[in-house]
């Protein structure tokens, strides 16, 4: 099935959470199983809306979630909760 | 002396009071599903918003206009109470008959736009051409709150969530509500079943809230 834009989003930042709220660019790429050029994309809205923050430690580059991240996916997790129980 | 009181003399006032519930409990489900629409944007979202603004605004009509009938918060002129009863009661079955009709829409997943008009056109004639606005409305409403209570019936079987079993056996205590309001002219006891059978399904759909909202 199709994932919708903030379906992707959320697989996005629970990829980054379940990693203990860090990440490095090649696990999140295959975790979120997009392509470069799209999840560039999505990185940069990400990151426009405050959700994670870019972070370079030795020289490597990490997403880091934010609390408005965060915030995010506990919305997100009543809403999918909210759309089963109504049927909608 | 006009009469248009509903139900036994010591019930009035508790059907005002349970009807201002049920308006409270819509508008809860309103403002959480108006709260997911703000974050996906999604049309559904937002017709079941209207769906439960419609309901809210519905018993809100039906509460002040029982309140008004039997005389809970000041004294009506006998001239202006059964324009009172007309206005307010007319109000509560245009306002939830087009929720109900939503709701029936969203939850059946209807797409075709002309089969929505049809429904929307064979609703007018049914009510207007009948002999009873009361009658027909509480019929109209068994028939979409049943069909609506049998698509939950299949959203439970096919999540398997509590929330989704309370929002099921909500809109099937809604329905039984409809039919004992049907028959409350045989029984002035139906009547009380029919408020009270309706407050358990609104706090149903409370729980349900609660349930999806703490998650």
């Amino acid at each position: 099935m199709k994932r919708s834009k903030i379906d992707i989003v959320y697989d996005m930042l629970r990829a980054i959470e379940d990693k203990g709220g860090k990440i490095i660019p090649t696990h999140l790429l295959y975790k979120s199983n997009l392509s470069h050029q799209r999840m560039k994309l999505y990185l940069d809205e990400l990151k426009q809306r405050n959700m994670i923050v870019e972070t370079q430690i030795k020289d490597k580059t990490f997403y880091e979630i934010t609390d408005v991240g965060r915030k995010f996916i506990q919305n997100f997790r009543q809403m999918k909760e909210f759309t089963q129980a109504f049927g909608l | 002396m006009v009469s248009v009181h509903l139900g036994p003399a010591w019930f009035f006032g508790a059907d005002a009071c349970l009807e201002a519930l049920a308006s409270v409990i819509a508008f809860f489900v309103a403002l959480a599903s108006f709260r997911v629409y703000r974050l996906t944007k999604e049309r559904k979202y937002g017709y079941f918003t209207v769906s439960m603004v419609l309901l809210t605004l519905s018993f809100i009509s039906r509460a002040v206009t029982d309140a008004l009938m039997e005389e809970i918060v000041f004294k009506v002129p006998a001239g202006l109470v059964g324009s009172i009863f007309y206005i307010g009661y007319v109000a509560h079955i245009l306002l939830a008959l087009g929720a109900y009709l939503l709701l029936f829409i969203i939850t059946h997943k209807l797409a075709d736009k002309r089969v929505i008009a049809l429904l929307f056109l064979i609703l007018i004639p049914s009510l207007l051409l009948s002999g009873s606005y009361y009658m027909s409305f509480y019929g109209i409403s068994a028939l979409l709150l049943g069909f609506i209570a049998l698509s939950y019936w299949q959203n439970y079987r096919k999540v398997c969530k509590l929330a989704a079993c309370l929002v099921f056996v909500s809109f099937s205590l809604l329905t039984v509500a409809q039919i004992l309001f049907l028959v409350e002219s045989h029984l002035e006891l139906f009547y009380v079943a029919a408020e009270l059978a309706q407050a358990a399904g609104y706090l149903l759909l409370l729980f349900a809230l609660i349930k999806t909202m703490f998650k």
